[in-house]
């Protein structure tokens, strides 16, 4: 308990006011009903009781057809209208994909609703009839899941690219011309090996042995300073970065959900994290600029340190705290494009819900206040508290 | 020097653009669909339908031809040996992506080019009787089957169907049963005795097409303000992009002018106050305007102000009737109603960005030992700010708005959405989602030249607002 208190006041901003505290704790919140979401919102019960038979409906794979087989007195079994013995419902007894038929689409909060308390849409149907909160419990999980996913790609990609351009630069690294012919020629072959007429596992193969090998060879027989042909990575690295900041993300975006054959939240994932990662590289190319020009770092290269073990041991940790700023900042934006995304209705399934789609459904009803505001004030206190977070993070860090 | 690091930016800046056209094209071309039947049914709509698979095919040609399409794609091809040397110039595509299963699973080009030159004169043969006779009829269809047949032993399955078929059909015509035993002796042979590979063949071959290709053709033709045509509706693209961009620069330039106006404005005034009570009020709320999402902040415009519900003071979208009016400044009310909404909700949030930096910009430059000479000197508070403060700590807000520029053009896709205004970002995404390609590229080309240039601009005017900058470069 002890160290849970400590763990909490650790968290970064904690101490610098009211605000960050109530923002961590909205965080939480979410990151607990990501979680835990089919737990709190789902139309199976977590336990009933029939004709003497105990279930336990939503941790095994009991179904509605499966009791009504079971039980033919009951036929047929609805987890909503049938007379359990006892039954535990979850505190929000609809699935976010329950379309529930007797309630109907568009009911306000504040519309009487039939039936009684325990099966009322607290927060209204949309336009297919299935309950707001259980949508918005869904949206939890899709939001937070895209925003923290991306950015961690996004992070992995661009720290070390980042980093390697600021620290080599176009000339720090070099290869002397043997190495660098091992290279041209493995290139080659690699080249060569593509299209010949053999299956692709097996050229996939070839290319990932060749690769391995050449990669250790060069490392073994590594010489940074002593080569004649410097590697320009700092062109290559801001290269590529310029290329990806001249497309409009929305080509990107519709384009690879179009040619990727992945998912479509992982492809609006992926697209995020390769629109992001060029952000994440120029932040810690300025970092480690300004790192590599104080005394520690000369004095280690002066000790003979090598190169890696100053990046790794030296520079990239110290770098963590900036980067981890703009890394929270970089989810409320992932999170922003992901709703934006959904309310336009791309990417995603059409089926799928979340907060994004939510709101998109009240430009076809405007009377529906209740789609408004809620997916809104979800998505506006998540936005708003991550950014009172990387604010406090970040004026704690400057003091 | 600062001529020639100019001149190389700019040649980098060239480059850049080259590789972002070769990456835009051919990530077009993997969009999964066939180009050339888009046009088809935009030229000639009557063949795109029409049921006779010799005429669909001439008409497939002659709008391949029109468009440039059955140019090969690039400068330079690389095949590899088992594929038939002229693979990029078989028409239509549907036929270039079997021919290409059937050389890899065989690695017999010459074989494969011999079933398949057969099939087409099969094709020729036997589709002008289809009306007329049953068994030609068959013979037809089986044949295009075959063309979209990419399983080779699958293939052999439908010839072997159709012939145990035909041969009892005593009304087949003359040549019939020649033909299909010309396509089975062709497939036993490709799917019997595997080749073995000479030590060339495991060779690439490569091919070199020169400027004669639809790269080059789309680049020069882009390059040359060609009239391309749209897709969706058979107009000028440049004509519905400038119609577009008319309004995108309206709205944004109008959103942009007031977000930095009063963001400079607020950011100096809570830069000068810091600390006070009121300033710490606007602090809070411009924070706030910072975390509202724009497209939510429109929605509940829309809610609030337009529909109804509660107010209806402004217009819900589009653009208004402002044709119809005949006085300059009653079309422009008009077109101010209509613009008010969506210009706050795009300028609200860069509004609060823009404060905030200009203020941290001012509080850095209050902490300069010049503005302490200057109090020595009994400069009064008013003149160090008007004349020292506000221009130094302009200079950071500068090269953001140069950042910002390419935003400006590009439209946002969600505002014009929402308040139907008919924008750059709504072109786009119109016409992406049509594949309506030359649309997309000039727009894709322009932004991304936009892009370029404002990285330049930038670097510009930072070198000359302060020339203790150093270039990159060294």
């Amino acid at each position: 308990m002890k160290s849970l208190i400590a763990l909490i006041r650790s968290l970064p901003g904690w101490s610098s006011g009211i605000g960050a505290r109530f923002a961590w704790v909205f965080i939480f919140t979410i990151a607990f009903v990501a979680v835990f979401g089919p737990l709190i919102a789902n139309e199976k019960p977590y336990y009933c009781k029939l004709d003497g038979h105990r279930y336990f409906p939503l941790f095994t794979s009991v179904s509605e057809s499966g009791l009504s087989a079971g039980h033919p007195t009951h036929s047929p079994v609805n987890w909503h209208t049938t007379k359990f013995e006892s039954v535990w419902r979850t505190p929000v007894p609809f699935g976010h994909q329950t379309i529930d038929l007797k309630a109907g689409s568009y009911i306000s909060p504040f519309a009487s609703q039939s039936g009684s308390n325990r099966f009322r849409h607290w927060l209204g149907t949309d336009a297919l009839g299935r309950d707001v909160l259980a949508g918005m419990i869904r949206g939890c999980r899709v939001s937070l899941l895209i925003g923290l996913g991306s950015m961690l790609i996004a992070l992995l990609i661009g720290v070390p690219l980042g980093s390697a351009a600021a620290w080599w630069g176009n000339k720090g690294w070099r290869f002397t011309i043997l190495q660098f012919m091992i290279l041209l020629i493995t290139s080659a072959v690699i080249f060569f090996i593509w299209f010949a007429p053999i299956t692709i596992p097996t050229k996939s193969l070839i290319s990932i042995f060749l690769v391995t090998s050449v990669v250790y060879l060069l490392h073994r027989t590594r010489s940074d300073a002593r080569g004649r042909i410097g590697v320009p990575i700092d062109h290559i690295v801001m290269g590529w970065v310029s290329i990806i900041d001249g497309f409009p993300a929305l080509f990107l975006i519709l384009i690879l959900v179009a040619i990727v054959p992945l998912k479509g939240w992982v492809v609006v994932m992926l697209t995020i994290a390769l629109l992001r990662w060029p952000s994440m590289a120029r932040y810690m190319r300025a970092e480690v600029f300004k790192m590599k020009e104080s005394n520690y770092i000369k004095a280690a290269q002066i000790l003979n340190v090598p190169s890696w073990q100053i990046l790794r041991r030296h520079i990239v940790p110290y770098a963590f705290r900036p980067v981890m700023i703009s890394f929270v900042f970089g989810v409320s934006s992932a999170i922003l494009a992901e709703s934006s995304l959904s309310f336009l209705g791309i990417g995603l399934p059409t089926e799928e819900i979340n907060w994004g789609r939510l709101l998109a459904q009240s430009r076809n009803h405007f009377d529906a206040w209740w789609l408004v505001l809620f997916p809104g004030l979800a998505i506006f206190f998540t936005l708003l508290s991550l950014y009172t977070i990387g604010n406090a993070w970040q004026k704690g860090s400057e003091k | 020097m600062m001529i020639r690091s100019l001149l190389r930016r700019c040649l980098n800046a060239l480059a850049l653009l080259g590789v972002i056209s070769i990456i835009a094209f051919y990530l077009s071309k993997l969009v999964p669909g066939d180009e050339v039947l888009d046009y088809l049914s935009l030229d000639d709509s009557k063949y795109a339908a029409s049921v006779d698979p010799l005429e669909q095919r001439k008409a497939y040609a002659r709008v391949a031809k029109k468009r440039g399409l059955d140019l090969p794609l690039f400068y330079l091809s690389v095949l590899p040996s088992s594929y038939p040397d002229s693979l990029f110039l078989i028409l239509p595509v549907s036929d270039r992506h079997t021919l290409k299963k059937w050389a890899r699973s065989t690695n017999k080009k010459e074989a494969v080019m011999d079933l398949y030159r057969d099939l087409q004169s099969g094709l020729r043969h036997a589709c002008p009787k289809a009306d007329t006779s049953d068994a030609a009829n068959q013979l037809c269809q089986t044949i295009r089957e075959l063309m979209n047949t990419p399983d080779l032993f699958s293939a052999h399955h439908k010839i072997l169907r159709t012939y145990h078929l035909l041969s009892k059909d005593s009304t087949a015509p003359s040549g019939t049963m020649a033909i299909l035993d010309k396509f089975n002796h062709h497939i036993e042979q490709l799917i019997r005795s595997p080749q073995k590979l000479k030590a060339m063949e495991w060779l690439p071959s490569f091919y070199w097409h020169g400027s004669h290709n639809q790269y080059h053709q789309w680049m020069a033709g882009f390059i040359t303000f060609r009239p391309l045509t749209s897709l969706i509706d058979g107009r000028n693209a440049w004509s519905k992009i400038f119609d577009a961009l008319k309004w995108t620069l309206l709205l944004n330039g109008l959103a942009f002018i007031l977000a930095i106006i009063l963001g400079v404005l607020i950011g100096l005034w809570s830069g000068t106050y810091d600390g006070l009570k009121k300033e710490s009020v606007i602090n809070i709320i411009l924070f706030t305007l910072f975390a509202l999402p724009s497209f939510w902040l429109a929605t509940l415009f829309i809610y609030f102000l337009s529909s109804g519900e509660w107010l209806s003071i402004f217009p819900a979208g589009g653009l208004g009737p402002y044709h119809g009016e005949a006085n300059f400044f009653k079309k422009w009310a008009v077109l101010l109603t209509h613009l008010t909404l969506p210009v706050l909700c795009l300028s609200l949030g860069s509004l609060a960005y823009i404060s905030r930096q200009m203020k941290q910009s001012v509080i850095n430059q209050f902490h300069q030992p010049y503005v302490l000479s200057l109090r020595t000197l009994g400069v009064s508070e008013k003149t160090i700010l008007r004349k020292h403060i506000f221009k130094n700590a302009l200079f950071p807000v500068i090269t953001m708005i140069g950042g910002a520029l390419p935003v400006l053009l590009s439209g946002s896709l969600i505002i014009e959405v929402i308040f139907s205004i008919p924008g750059m970002g709504r072109l786009m995404y119109t016409s992406l989602v049509a594949h309506d390609w030359p649309v997309v590229f000039p727009i894709l080309m322009f932004g991304a030249a936009i892009t370029v240039l404002s990285y330049i601009l930038t670097d510009i005017v930072y070198k000359w607002a302060d020339p203790r900058v150093k270039s990159m470069e060294t």
